[in-house]
């Protein structure tokens, strides 16, 4: 077979373990969407007439049932286009509306960049950022946290879960010392919602961000969860929609499909995150017996259940994932990501640069089964052994 | 992302290994990602016989090696002097700019290890 047609084969046909990333949609959700593109085209701002009003019922049924899912009450859910958008109107939006009260944001080193870049932006509009450091498993300490607050603060913001090694924070306990010492606490919580339990008003946060694409859902829809009487001023305005948080016809066919998307995930969570914790031991067990020199990235338990992350000594993350062929991986190496260096949660929970060049991101979903992660581990020995042989003695 | 000839290259290299007793031998490193190409080289003649490469990086790093003992066999080795990192790029199909200064090594490998004969 020739090298043209190799890849022409490889790209048609992978194993995708890129769930941290995107998933795809679910047959169901699509199927649930369809009628809203062209036959129910209405938007639910016009209630003068039977369609406007009948998608307005429709928005309002589908605000309800995620609102449900998520622990919230539905006039706490605003639609966005997905967690960009809604750590951004978390982030600016609380910063604006409080800032009148203080002038101070904290957040964890490893958050999201839409939370990052928002919090710089901040910065360089008058406010002050403190970036809470994480220890080796990319914990954030809730001490850090407590220290970090002062009576100029507004803001904290810690994620449910990180996308890159799925370390899941002590939420709880952060919301409690941020509703003590009187702050408002985000949770961008798009890892989790879908994937995990996540439940806005147990958790304590006030702020939380989600992604419908993340949890086989549609993409351009997310929400961000605003408990009742935290003021926002709003990114986006004009006609006022969502109660004057977000202005924009409303993405109708999207909030059908992350409805949907929410009834899947309800019926299937526990069956579901059991089996890919099954199958995420039988990567880890493979990959341990079958390459030397590996490092867990991330804590070794309270991690999502999709999620692992390895680094392997001596070896280029972007050269393995292509001498891997069929497998669909990200990296935290620099040359895969676009950035200068190589992956900021890595280098915040101080992996070495060199083992930070070499990690790859698993991310499992309902695609995989145990065959593909078998031949995950073959092809991943495999490859290693191949760029290992390559490798002149420095 | 990358060209066919540059997959092709990573994929199935060329003179992978080692030239023992070389004529000629250098090993460079990019220290900020440690991308390493090391280079050896039998000449015979003025000329360059034979080019071996290992390489440790990212798969421009690698390619960029084979490609590279492609070209130097059957250089004099004032023409394998004159081979420029920007040459290596082209002759991959186009590596992006930034990718050719931290992966393509090749100019200061083949310097390193032919100087000091034109030198001497």
């Amino acid at each position: 077979m020739g090298p043209a047609r190799m890849l022409t084969s490889h790209r048609m046909k992978y194993i995708y373990l890129g769930h941290n990333a995107t998933t795809p949609l679910h047959p169901d959700v699509l199927a649930s969407m369809l009628p809203f593109f062209a036959e129910k085209f209405a938007t639910p701002a016009s209630i003068t007439h039977p369609p406007g009003r009948e998608a307005r019922d429709m928005v309002e049924q589908a605000r309800g049932e995620i609102a449900a899912f998520i622990g919230a009450e539905p006039a706490e859910i605003v639609f966005t286009s997905g967690a960009t958008e809604a750590d951004n109107m978390a982030l600016k939006g609380a910063a604006w509306a409080h800032r009148d009260r203080g002038d101070h944001i904290v957040a964890s080193a490893i958050e999201h960049k839409a939370v990052l870049d928002s919090c710089r932006w901040l910065e360089k509009n008058g406010f002050r950022l403190t970036v809470l450091p994480v220890d080796r498993w990319g914990l954030v300490g809730p001490d850090d946290v407590d220290r970090a607050i002062t009576d100029r603060t507004i803001l904290v913001s810690v994620m449910h879960a990180n996308s890159e090694v799925g370390t899941v924070q002590p939420v709880e306990e952060i919301a409690r010392i941020c509703r003590q010492r009187g702050v408002l606490y985000h949770c961008d919580a798009t890892q989790t919602v879908g994937k995990i339990p996540f439940h806005a008003s147990a958790i304590g946060c006030d702020l939380a961000a989600f992604s419908g694409h993340k949890f086989y859902g549609p993409k351009g829809i997310g929400g961000l969860f605003v408990r009742r009487r935290v003021r926002l001023d709003p990114l986006m305005t004009g006609g006022g929609q969502e109660k004057g948080r977000r202005s924009g016809t409303v993405n109708v066919p999207g909030v059908i499909g992350l409805a949907e998307a929410c009834r899947i995930a309800r019926r299937d969570m526990d069956l579901e995150s059991a089996r890919l914790l099954a199958l995420r031991q039988r990567l880890h067990d493979g990959i341990v017996a079958t390459v030397e020199g590996t490092h867990l990235n991330g804590h070794p338990v309270r991690r999502l259940p999709n999620n692992l992350n390895f680094s392997f000594e001596a070896i280029e993350g972007e050269a393995l994932i292509l001498a891997m062929r069929s497998v669909a991986l990200s990296s935290g190496s620099a040359c895969t990501s676009g950035e200068s260096g190589p992956s900021y949660v890595l280098k915040a929970m101080g992996v070495p640069d060199d083992l930070a060049h070499s990690s790859l991101r698993f991310g499992l979903g309902r695609s995989n089964d145990a065959d593909q992660i078998d031949a995950v581990v073959t092809s991943l020995g495999a490859a290693v052994r191949k760029l290992r042989a390559m490798s002149p003695k420095v | 992302m990358y060209s066919q000839i540059l997959l092709e290259h990573f994929e199935n290299p060329r003179n992978l290994g080692e030239i023992p007793s070389p004529d000629a031998a250098a090993t460079e490193r990019n220290p900020e990602q440690g991308d390493t190409l090391r280079i050896t080289m039998r000449i015979d003649g003025g000329r360059i016989a034979e080019a071996r490469f290992k390489a440790f990086g990212c798969p421009v790093t690698i390619a960029a090696g084979s490609l590279a003992t492609e070209m130097l066999a059957g250089m004099t080795i004032q023409q394998a002097l004159e081979l420029t990192d920007a040459q290596v790029a082209d002759a991959l199909g186009g590596v992006p700019e930034e990718r050719i200064r931290c992966s393509v090594l090749v100019q200061k490998v083949i310097r390193r290890a032919l100087g000091s004969l034109v030198a001497g």
